[in-house]
């Protein structure tokens, strides 16, 4: 009972302090708003407008050759192509009105026709954004490259043809014109109906193209973790305050035992992180949705996921804990622990995507807690995995809690 | 002579106020750079330009094709550095380790592949991927594409040979032996010389600016943006320190004091500003200072717009911090108020990059509503001088409008203020 009413105490106290309120309530909903992505959605609100990179292009051949070039352009996606005469566009780059100008060459059609290398040139201002130009060369060069190959397929077929045509009149198997004749339907079949396909596909789903998950499924888990954590400050700033007005030796002097009094400092801690987690995940699941942008589903196993979120909150209040055992002063407290948070947040996959930590820090990352919870929630919520597939990542948020709990109790100073 | 010696003593009380508070120290300095060399070195890594090899990506391979196009496919994904193959003989097997996501990718190549591609009959390879990483993902597919267009040109041409080959005519009293040995012949010397010709496109594509100079694209480009975000995002974050200093001496009665004391009110503020300013000239100084040095992030080509940029930016956030300040009625409340305001500023004005180019050039709404943040002057100011080699008098717009913002922000503190 004692720890409960130290507990009622503390979260009355927590609750008038606003600004902590703010910290650990408001931001996160921030955070997500502002830094999944999705305000990117908001942008985008315009569906019939074609939102390609403008592309204008002079084109001095104007034969078929340079025809098929330009709608293969337009036609692959992400480049809209405008045409424009040489004079007229050369002036327009100049004042800084087109970024960029594709120029085809005269003779372009006869020169691909009779396999004479020729060159495509782009273009671009000073001022062009530099991605931008390298998206639109990209395009421009995947066109061209298909085109080539088409175009060199049909020569050689041609060359062979004519070094046959020496040849005695049995040897000669096929024709000139049958052979590209052939090739010439092949080259329209595979443009429609290609020969071997790729079929990209998620576990679990049968066969069915499966859109990738939405940014924010990754996005929520990790902010939630971060600011779990970041409760246990709360915790060590609460007893800090008590020991400097002296109402923590007040406590020790009731009836009560040094356990139930910790306790009791634990209990705000994690009924604080399990709120956080449902504000949290009630705002990524309801709250985007309401503001119109990408929402999060819980996956397929939403008591595992509140399960590792009671884990989660239960390890913030351990850190507490042991954040109040070892920080002397005020500052050490409220910087240095927010460095550590923010720190460990960072390496336990909170901003950046586990397996890209992993891939680059190896090992490291699995010294912070984050880490095991951010992969708990990625495996339930990205994945689609069940409760025994987290058995694992729960167990050792458990022993962390375990760890900072007996460390924390082992230094804590009551006096 | 009098009021700047107030003004520099005011500021250096401030500093060594400043040079205490550790905590407050390492979050200004220390976290960024942690960010940006975090990030910085993964975005290195991913493009490929790091000392070590490219990211390294377990791969499930199950080749239940007995034939030769199923080889084909397996071969040449053995011999790529990023990808480390392991083969499986059991698709629920390899799908398994994607759904843990201990492996990538996996790839099934069907049983009936070689014969498909024999009798000219589309049929498809599976790429099934963890959907927890989307960045690989896009990295495998990407790899498939090219093995597969291999292997798809290989099945077109052998088709075409063998069409010809059939027709009523040709070969028509020739065994079967000759027929497989013309066929095999023909298809040997057409892929050789594609394979020629593919070193050699008929069309090249060059890419150049109005001078003719190649353009140089890259990761450094984008570096040019992200750390410039990173600082700036930081830089904001003194606003709740400046605000909450001024209004902790206000409760904690020193003001009052130095008030009394005969030194003007300007003074005071001045002092304090100075000391701010000075924190983020060396927070922006030491930040991209690290990502020019390590990352070789490019600083442009005109360093007399690059300090002026820093210290309209130093003014802007000290001016931010002092109208922080005069808004709040506690300095905890002006510590909330500016971490809140750093967060979400820099969330509009386009400092966590997730576009290539600053928020500022994208087209719609958000680019609209980052124009209001300073975040996002500075932010394309930075991006102008660094990326794209832009000259003083080019960024001058955007050093106005932040010098603008500044004198607003401190025209309301100074209105608002309450020394008492």
């Amino acid at each position: 009972m004692n720890a409960l009413n130290i507990a009622l105490k503390d979260l009355q106290i927590f609750f008038k302090d606003r600004g902590a309120v703010v910290q650990l309530f408001l931001l996160p909903l921030l955070f997500i708003v502002v830094f999944s992505g999705a305000l990117a959605a908001i942008g985008g609100s315009g569906e019939e407008e074609d939102v390609r990179i403008p592309l204008p292009v002079v084109d001095l051949d104007a034969g078929v050759a340079a025809q098929t070039l330009l709608d293969g352009i337009d036609a692959a996606g992400g480049v809209r192509v405008e045409s424009y005469a040489q004079e007229e566009a050369q002036a327009l780059l100049e004042e800084s009105k087109l970024a960029r100008v594709l120029t085809v060459p005269a003779d372009f059609t006869a020169d691909i026709a009779s396999n004479r290398p020729v060159t495509l040139r782009l273009v671009n201002h000073p001022d062009a954004g530099a991605e931008k130009t390298e998206a639109v060369r990209l395009v421009v060069e995947g066109v061209a490259q298909d085109m080539s190959l088409e175009s060199q397929i049909l020569a050689s077929l041609q060359q062979m043809g004519e070094m046959q045509a020496n040849a005695p009149q049995q040897f000669q198997v096929f024709t000139v014109e049958r052979t590209m004749a052939q090739a010439r339907s092949q080259f329209e079949r595979s443009r429609t109906q290609p020969l071997v396909e790729l079929v990209q596909t998620v576990p679990g789903q049968e066969g069915e193209r499966e859109e990738m998950p939405e940014a924010i499924q990754l996005a929520v888990p990790g902010f939630t973790v971060l600011f779990v954590f970041l409760t246990a400050q709360t915790t060590a700033r609460s007893v800090y305050d008590e020991k400097k007005i002296g109402s923590f030796r007040r406590l020790l002097a009731a009836p009560m035992s040094k356990a139930s009094l910790l306790a009791g400092k634990m209990i705000p801690n994690f009924i604080t992180g399990l709120i956080q987690t449902a504000v949290i995940f009630a705002f990524g699941i309801i709250g985007m949705r309401l503001l119109g942008l990408a929402s999060m589903t819980l996956g397929d196993a939403p008591l595992a996921v509140a399960l590792v979120a009671v884990l989660v909150a239960l390890c913030s209040s351990g850190f507490g804990i042991l954040i109040a055992a070892i920080a002397r002063t005020e500052n050490q407290i409220s910087g240095l622990s927010s460095l550590l948070l923010w720190v460990m947040a960072i390496l336990g996959g909170c901003f950046i995507p586990l397996f890209i930590l992993e891939n680059f820090l190896g090992p490291l990352p699995k010294i912070v807690p984050h880490y095991w919870a951010n992969r708990a929630f990625n495996d339930l919520l990205v994945r689609g995995l069940g409760l025994a597939d987290v058995a694992a990542e729960m167990a050792v948020l458990l022993a962390f809690t375990a760890i900072f709990f007996v460390i924390g109790l082992w230094r804590f100073d009551f006096d | 002579m009098n009021a700047i010696s107030h003004i520099l003593s005011i500021a250096w009380k401030e500093i060594q106020l400043i040079a205490k508070d550790r905590g407050s120290l390492a979050v200004l300095f220390l976290l960024p750079l942690l960010f940006g060399s975090l990030y910085g070195s993964i975005n290195l890594q991913m493009a490929g330009n790091g000392d070590d090899p490219t990211i390294l990506l377990n791969i499930c391979l199950v080749n239940e094709d007995a034939g030769i196009f199923g080889e084909e496919v397996a071969k040449p994904l053995r011999g790529i550095d990023e990808l480390e193959i392991e083969t499986f003989d059991a698709v629920a097997e390899a799908e398994q380790r994607v759904a843990k996501g201990e492996a990538a990718a996996a790839i099934v190549i069907p049983a009936d592949f070689t014969q498909e591609i024999n009798a000219y009959t589309p049929t498809s390879i599976e790429v099934m991927v963890d959907p927890a990483q989307p960045e690989s993902a896009s990295i495998v597919t990407g790899i498939m594409n090219q093995v597969v267009a291999e292997v798809t040109i290989w099945g077109e041409v052998q088709y075409g040979i063998r069409t010809i080959l059939d027709e009523p005519g040709v070969l028509a009293e020739a065994s079967a032996e000759v027929r497989r040995a013309v066929e095999a012949q023909n298809l040997g010397v057409i892929m050789t010389r594609l394979s020629e010709m593919r070193r050699n496109p008929a069309i090249v594509v060059t890419s150049e600016d109005l001078e003719g100079a190649q353009i140089e694209g890259g990761i450094t480009l984008f570096f040019a943006l992200m750390f410039p975000g990173f600082t700036v995002m930081f830089a904001f974050f003194t606003v709740g320190m400046s605000g909450a200093s001024l209004l902790n001496e206000r409760e904690a009665g020193t003001l009052r004091r130095l008030l009394a004391a005969p030194i003007p009110r300007g003074a005071i503020i001045a002092g304090k500003m100075l000391a701010y300013v000075m924190l983020v000239c060396l927070q922006v100084v030491v930040l991209l200072g690290v990502a020019s040095v390590f990352f070789d992030m490019p600083l442009g080509k005109s360093p007399v717009a690059l300090v002026l940029l820093t210290i309209v930016l130093a003014l802007v956030a000290t001016a931010m911090g002092m109208l922080v300040a005069a808004l709040s009625k506690t300095a905890k409340q002006a510590d909330n108020a500016g971490m809140v305001l750093g967060f979400v500023l820099a969330g509009i004005g386009g400092c966590i990059a997730m576009s290539p180019t600053p928020i500022t050039r994208t087209e719609g709404f958000m680019s609209v509503l980052s124009k209001l943040t300073p975040h996002a002057h500075a932010l394309e100011g930075y991006y102008s001088l660094m990326a794209e080699n832009a000259t003083f008098a080019q960024v001058l717009p955007e050093i106005g409008i932040l010098l603008a913002m500044g004198v607003v922000f401190f025209l309301i503190a100074v209105w608002r203020f309450r020394f008492e």
